[in-house]
């Protein structure tokens, strides 16, 4: 957060020689965050990030309005004074809406990847590692959920929520891990990928005639070998199940009224009156979601490039 | 006790063509086959040889990296075969591997004071506290400075980079290293560097080396034995002066007529083998060596020569030499 302040008034050495200290001096982590810290783009798109999480985060507390809070009297106003975006069908202050929703959709799409990671990492090192059934089993399965198109299976998926009657609270809960299911496949498969080749090098077989341990071999190795891969596959992991868990709010099937989400604020772009008088109803969480998409995939790009120069296409 | 620190007898490594869907065996490459060496204490047994010829997989079978497909090794007069994984792997500081390339050897999220004192701390060679000061011998005795200590491999050159490499085989004090073309991707002012850190580590230390080359110079300057290797076997032993003044393998010498002189008045037979060394998949019949011979006739297409001693530990595979 430090480093990006510095790095927004033009202090980039002081920005790059913080980034030098987080890590160790010269390792090629720290050196990656002096590559990234000199991204204009990607170091932009992570100061857009910050805002928002701390805008979600402690703005509602500094609005006048309760996100629930419905007001007969101001049903579906323009904005104005008061109410900066608007009011929606019930009332409610559209903004402060927006902001709590905003908890929602990052919660979601980060814990959901944070899932698919635990998932996807142990599954693919595991393959990667052992090879043999294991193996085998591993990447059938993850084959055979990718083959499924995502959206048809999250909506049918939503349906069985929604027949289910689902309290809404845990409905968030189970949304995340809908979400992970489809995310983990793909981070399976390429960590089991880097798994494979990481094995084969060199230095691998080094550790062999040194006679190091299994777990030193694999924990000390190994394993930190893939953490850039890791790194940038689950960011933009995050861009990807935001956009996921929007679509199935928006038709209803993910997080559901009176949760917020961004998703389920753009279902009122689906009514032909709301969609051609009320922009503000559906304008601000579609340029939220668009925004915060295309942030996190630049600043994933940013990571990319800045930890392994050699991944750009 | 036999006079040799490590032996090997007949020692083969096949490794199968897999194919098909289900990955069935449809031949075998025969990297090595049937080789036999025997390295005395204290020396440098060179073991040259043109690409694919084996020399790679002869070292690392030895070391047990890979299991062999036949044949015996014996260090100290052990049969490896016969011991057991934790005994193995007791036994792994005393047999280390110097890399050829100096880049993929190390781990790059590893800083090379770490990744030299390691294996150290693994097999209980030292304590905690003592481990830096060991480490930082080793890295001196290697041309290393203290400051080196906490530095990342991508910070080094490649001499330097080799330099780690060795000292990390170092530092463990092995009795047997195997040394990959140690010196075959440094510029060759490094490469006298390096060669020479080898040749101190026999005179001061007594370190028996494997050292695998197809620098002809290189070995006939550091080497007391040499071996050369032509599709996966050895056509020709000995001592380095016997092999050098009197080579008496076609391929030896066709070999040994392309080590440039420093002296430009020398006219010499320089021997020019026609065609490429043929698959060890599908090696000739006989001979192995009769498809490029300049000598072969009948009987090197049929008959396979075995080796023949000439003089002392001098031997040679050729029903003419």
């Amino acid at each position: 957060m430090t480093t990006l302040i510095l790095r927004l008034f033009g202090q980039r050495r002081r920005a790059e020689q913080l980034a030098g200290r987080l890590a160790h001096a010269h390792s090629p982590l720290a050196e990656a965050l002096r590559r990234l810290a000199r991204n204009r783009l990607a170091m932009a798109a992570a100061l857009f990030l910050a805002l928002l999480v701390l805008l979600c985060l402690i703005g509602p507390y500094f609005s006048p309005w309760r996100n629930d809070a419905t007001d007969a009297l101001m049903i579906n106003r323009p904005p104005s004074a008061s109410h900066w975006l608007g009011t929606d069908f019930l009332g409610r202050d559209v903004l402060t809406r927006l902001l709590m929703a905003g908890r929602i959709s990052l919660t979601v799409g980060f814990a959901s990847v944070v899932l698919s990671v635990a998932v996807g990492y142990t599954l693919g090192a595991l393959a990667g590692y052992l090879g043999g059934v294991v193996d085998l089993a591993v990447m059938l399965l993850a084959d055979l959920l990718m083959t499924l198109p995502s959206l048809p299976l999250l909506i049918i998926m939503g349906a069985v929520l929604s027949e289910l009657k689902v309290p809404p609270d845990y409905r968030i809960y189970l949304v995340m891990v809908i979400l992970s299911l489809i995310g983990w496949p793909t981070l399976a498969r390429l960590i089991r990928g880097q798994v494979l080749s990481l094995r084969e090098r060199d230095f691998m077989l080094a550790t062999e005639v040194l006679g190091l341990s299994t777990r030193r071999r694999l924990f000390r190795h190994l394993l930190p070998n893939t953490v850039p891969l890791l790194i940038v596959v689950a960011t933009m992991g995050v861009a990807n199940a935001i956009l996921n868990e929007a679509y199935l709010s928006y038709l209803g099937l993910g997080v559901v009224p009176p949760t917020p989400s961004w998703g389920n604020m753009m279902d009122t772009a689906n009514s032909l009156i709301d969609f051609q008088r009320r922009p503000w109803l559906w304008m601000p969480p579609g340029l939220a979601i668009f925004a915060t998409v295309i942030a996190i995939n630049l600043l994933g790009d940013g990571l990319r490039d800045a930890l392994d120069p050699k991944m750009k296409p | 006790m036999s006079d040799y620190l490590i032996e090997a007898r007949g020692l083969s490594k096949h490794f199968p063509i897999r194919d098909g869907l289900f990955g069935r065996s449809t031949g075998q490459v025969r990297a090595v086959d049937g080789v036999d060496l025997a390295i005395r204490p204290g020396t440098i047994f060179g073991l040259v040889g043109e690409s694919g010829s084996g020399k790679t997989t002869v070292g690392r079978t030895l070391l047990g990296l890979q299991p062999k497909s036949a044949g015996e090794i014996r260090f100290r007069g052990r049969d490896l075969a016969t011991l057991s994984k934790p005994e193995l792997r007791a036994l792994r500081p005393r047999l280390q591997l110097v890399f050829q390339d100096p880049y993929g050897s190390l781990n790059p999220r590893i800083p090379v004071g770490e990744a030299i004192g390691e294996a150290l701390l693994e097999h209980g060679l030292s304590s905690r506290d003592e481990l830096r000061e060991r480490v930082l011998e080793v890295m001196a005795v290697c041309g290393l400075a203290p400051y080196h200590y906490g530095r990342y491999p991508h910070e080094f050159s490649g001499g330097q980079r080799q330099r780690v490499g060795i000292a990390r085989a170092l530092a463990l004090q092995p009795d047997f290293i195997v040394a990959d073309e140690p010196v075959s991707a440094l510029d060759v002012s490094i490469q006298a560097q390096i060669i020479n850190l080898f040749a101190e580590l026999r005179e001061r230390h007594g370190t028996t080396i494997l050292f695998i080359s197809h620098d002809l110079a290189v070995v006939e300057h550091l080497c007391d034995d040499i071996a050369v290797m032509y599709l996966g076997k050895i056509v020709e032993t000995g001592p380095r002066d016997a092999l050098f003044g009197q080579p008496r393998h076609p391929y030896t010498r066709a070999l040994f007529s392309a080590v440039p002189v420093a002296d430009p008045d020398a006219r010499r037979e320089r021997i020019v083998l026609q065609g490429e060394p043929p698959s060890p998949a599908a090696p000739p019949s006989g001979c192995r060596f009769h498809t490029r011979c300049p000598q072969a006739s009948d009987r090197c297409r049929d008959e396979e020569p075995t080796m023949r001693p000439l003089d002392g530990t001098h031997r040679v595979a050729c029903h003419f030499a």
